[in-house]
């Protein structure tokens, strides 16, 4: 969306520009002071405004030329470097496919982009000679460099390379940038570092590593959604990465809320256990969180059901949602009259997933709204479940359709 | 010295510093407006952006589109939100009473039918008459209601919304594909953020297909054309400035994201002012602090909407006039947050702020010029001084519509047409040679139309949406 070009040169540009503003005015307004208070000598102030307009008047000529230039030169910069990138893979693509040498020295910036442009486009033996050609040329050692030293937007830059390149050496100084004091180089330095740990292939090392990338968003003050996205992003690793989550007995609420999540979404089966040990935990958002988790994943041991059901008279409405959700795992039996009363739930939510829960079971769960629909003693519960039948056939009609 | 010249140098001591002040602050905003747009441009990739539409990380939003008599544009508008690059959505449209052709051309484009839905109702409305939902769009849910106005619209979409974000939008607004997508990542990325403001800007004179601004140019009018300086001037300086500071006090109307949860909480929109956009996120901020709940109100430069902006003066000075009356009464109604130090940076300087130099703002400068002119007339002023004055007051305007044109030339999506960019340029220096002048005194008018109690909207002449 934007042109990472020319912003600080226009920066340093606004910035004497501001200057030449601000000098003559404070100027200006130490003149009138000492008239007010009398005190004579001093230029006159007509002498001072003229030069205070003067001044402002070479900062916007200034100010003017600077961005009739960029436009200009801006357009014409653009359009050479997406020549050369594309040049550059293709050229990078007839180097990883034998028909042309490799460059002699160290390729220049557009060369490096193009690089990681194919690198992301890449898989397996193709991805690790892009690797070696990365290695070979020192971009990885630049680029921890400049996560290392550079100012913000260089470390963002890097960090955004990093993350496309996914060098497993790398990986110490993601995990230290993850410490950074800004919140937007640690978000970046942790998504780097989710998908570097993506393309390490050694079981062992992604497992050490997987702890200590743990150990270092514990220590962060990362909020839950990025948390999240980092279990997400590191695909064949986030079984890793969950699993020293779940197994760190000091791990925050937040973080074992991204795991129970991540095991929901990604279908992790082998965490079942810890999910049902945090249908209890005295944290509603990890509550509910293993709740969801129990209801995507489908799994419900007897043993969870006593939690289950407790749940859904829990006070908070969030944890009797998502108790909602995973009460028609129970038996079929149970999960019919436990849903019916949910029907009668005084949240809208409630009753609303009590509905969607009946519908999911089947013909008996659907027989079940019919006769909600009709004979529930609450108004509510029985507008509710009539909604989830018409519903229920709109979608059987587009599917039908589609 | 005489008293009269005394005075009068007293005066235009105050009137310099508050313009010295204002200069202080514009230049503070700038240059943090600046470091705000240098650092998000680096701070999500495309990479990073694909990465987390692919994830399925993001909250589903429902988008809530209130139309009053918006023939023209309504199913433009429509179109291009069920268009977005999202992975879950939902688009609610309310007819807040249209007596014109909306809900027709609604039904004829996305062959709605009548669905007798069952629905949260959390905050009170104006009767809906039915709720219909279409056999194209699954997503699509219209809404059609007794007129209430556009907060009572809002409520009643909210009602209907069955997602945790919500997006309002104006009906005669286009968004960009990724601006849910990018606007929504911010509540990823910080669980304290309730709300998220994204840039504005003008489509008059681009050109649309399927519902997307393909090629930006430049309006023939330079009514239009001085808007733009305007916008880039107000998002890319001012809000992305205080962004930096936690202070975002207005999140604009026609597009920004909200945690539901936090609005429903709130009370959702007010129906007793003109600018119910403002004022929610004062009332977001006030009840968050009083709570005291973690929350930020952020603005991301680029979730960029569309819309169509004023071509003729009477609707342009209608539109400032209600804006500044909504302003004011915000203003008042929040009036315990000024100078308060329980709101923290929010109200002792952003309310202020708004107080000072903002509602304030066309007091002053009118009055300043009338005691300039009485001066010269009294003869304790040379003329010399009073142009000098005037040129210093237009200089530092032009300087600062110059600076937002800056920041624009470095959006991806600019003004291609090197003859466009030199008429931006041009509207930047013209912007201070009478328009900005002339809306001045349009909000001078409104500040005393707000003390009397006026209210209303005034009629809105559009062009419309094409697509």
């Amino acid at each position: 969306m934007w042109r990472r070009f020319g912003d600080v040169a226009f920066a340093a540009v606004v910035a004497v520009v501001v200057t030449l503003e601000a000098v003559p005015l404070a100027f200006l307004t130490w003149t009138l002071l000492g008239r007010l208070v009398g005190a004579s000598g001093g230029p006159p102030v007509g002498a001072v405004l003229l030069g205070a307009v003067t001044s402002l008047g070479v900062g916007l000529v200034m100010l003017t030329v600077y961005l009739l230039a960029y436009q200009y030169v801006s357009e014409r910069r653009a359009a050479e470097r997406a020549e050369r990138r594309r040049a550059w893979v293709e050229r990078w693509l007839r180097v990883l496919y034998g028909s042309a040498p490799e460059p002699a020295a160290a390729p220049g910036r557009d060369a490096v982009e193009a690089l990681l442009d194919v690198r992301e486009t890449l898989r397996g033996a193709d991805a690790a000679r892009v690797m070696a050609l990365l290695a070979r040329y020192g971009v990885g050692a630049e680029l921890e460099r400049r996560v290392l030293n550079g100012g913000t937007s260089s470390r963002l830059e890097a960090l955004d390379a990093l993350a496309r390149s996914r060098i497993p050496e790398a990986m110490p100084t993601l995990i230290f940038a993850i410490g950074d004091p800004e919140r937007v180089v640690q978000v970046a330095a942790v998504r780097a570092a989710a998908r570097t740990l993506a393309a390490i292939e050694d079981p062992g090392e992604r497992e050490r590593l997987a702890e200590r990338v743990v150990r270092a968003l514990g220590r962060s003050r990362l909020p839950f959604g990025v948390r999240e996205e980092v279990l997400l992003l590191a695909d064949d690793a986030a079984p890793s990465l969950v699993g020293a989550v779940l197994g760190d007995e000091a791990t925050s609420s937040s973080s074992l809320r991204a795991a129970l999540d991540a095991v929901a979404r990604l279908q992790l089966l082998v965490f079942a256990d810890q999910v049902v040990g945090c249908l209890d935990h005295e944290d509603p958002e990890v509550r509910a969180a293993a709740l969801r988790a129990a209801a995507r994943t489908g799994l419900l041991p007897p043993h969870a059901h006593a939690s289950v059901l407790a749940a859904l008279e829990d006070p908070v409405e969030f944890i009797r949602i998502h108790a909602t959700a995973a009460a028609r795992l129970l038996p079929r039996e149970r999960a019919l009259v436990a849903l019916w009363e949910r029907l009668g739930d005084p949240s809208w939510w409630v009753r609303r997933q009590a509905s969607e829960s009946l519908a999911a079971l089947g013909p008996a769960g659907l027989a079940e709204l019919g006769r909600a629909a009709e004979t529930h003693p609450d108004r509510y519960g029985r507008d509710m479940a009539a909604q989830a039948l018409r519903d229920h056939v709109v979608e059987l009609v587009e599917a039908v359709r589609a | 010295m005489n008293s009269l010249e005394r005075l009068f140098v007293a005066y235009q001591l105050a009137v310099i510093g508050y313009f010295a002040i204002l200069n202080l602050i514009y230049s503070v905003l700038a240059f943090v407006g600046l470091r705000t747009v240098i650092v998000y441009s680096r701070e999500l990739s495309d990479v990073s952006l694909k990465d987390l539409l692919e994830r399925e990380v993001f909250k589903p939003v429902s988008i809530l589109v209130p139309a009053y008599n918006e023939e023209k544009s309504i199913v433009a508008s429509v179109r291009s939100f069920l268009k977005l690059h999202y992975p879950r959505f939902e688009v609610v449209v309310v007819s807040d009473g249209s007596t014109d052709a909306t809900l027709e051309r609604l039904i004829d484009a996305f062959a709605l039918v009548e669905d007798p839905r069952v629905w949260s109702r959390r905050l009170p409305t104006e009767p809906i008459r039915r709720v219909l939902r279409s056999l194209r769009h699954p997503n699509l849910v219209v809404v059609d209601k007794e007129n209430g106005g556009k907060s009572d619209a809002l409520n009643a979409a909210i009602d209907l919304a069955r997602y945790p974000l919500i997006a309002p939008v104006d009906a005669d607004s286009v968004l960009d594909a990724q601006a849910i997508l990018r606007a929504s990542r911010l509540f990823v990325e910080d669980d304290s953020v309730i709300a998220v403001g994204g840039t504005i800007r003008p489509l008059n004179g681009a050109v649309v297909e399927g519902g997307r601004p393909t090629e930006l140019r430049m309006p023939r009018g330079w009514l239009e054309r001085l808007q733009i300086v305007e916008y880039a001037r107000a998002f890319f300086l001012g809000r992305a400035g205080w962004t930096r500071f936690g202070t975002v006090l207005i999140i604009s109307g026609a597009f920004g994201l909200f945690r539901r949860d936090a609005v429903v909480r709130a009370g959702g929109f007010w129906r007793g002012t003109v600018g119910e956009d403002m004022e929610l996120v004062m009332r977001l901020h006030r009840e968050h602090i009083r709570a005291g709940l973690p929350h930020r109100v952020v603005f991301s430069p680029d979730p960029i909407c569309w819309t169509e902006v004023p071509s003729d003066l009477g609707t342009l000075r209608r539109q400032r006039n209600r804006w500044h009356r909504g302003l004011w009464t915000n203003l008042w109604r929040h009036r315990s947050m000024l100078l308060n130090p329980r709101y923290g940076r929010v109200g002792m300087v952003a309310v202020p702020y708004f107080w000072l130099f903002e509602a304030l703002a066309p007091v002053i400068e009118v009055t300043g010029f009338l005691v300039f002119v009485a001066a010269l007339l009294l003869g304790a002023l040379e003329p010399g001084l009073l142009w000098l004055f005037l040129a210093l007051a237009v200089l530092h305007g032009m300087l600062l519509s110059q600076v937002a044109a800056g920041v624009e030339a470095m959006l991806l999506q600019r003004y291609p047409r090197p003859s466009d960019r030199v008429r931006l340029l041009a509207a930047a220096f013209l912007e201070f040679l009478g328009f900005h002048q002339l809306l001045t005194l349009e909000r001078f008018v409104a500040t005393f139309q707000a003390a009397t109690g006026r209210r209303g909207w005034g009629t809105m002449r559009r062009v419309g949406i094409p697509g």
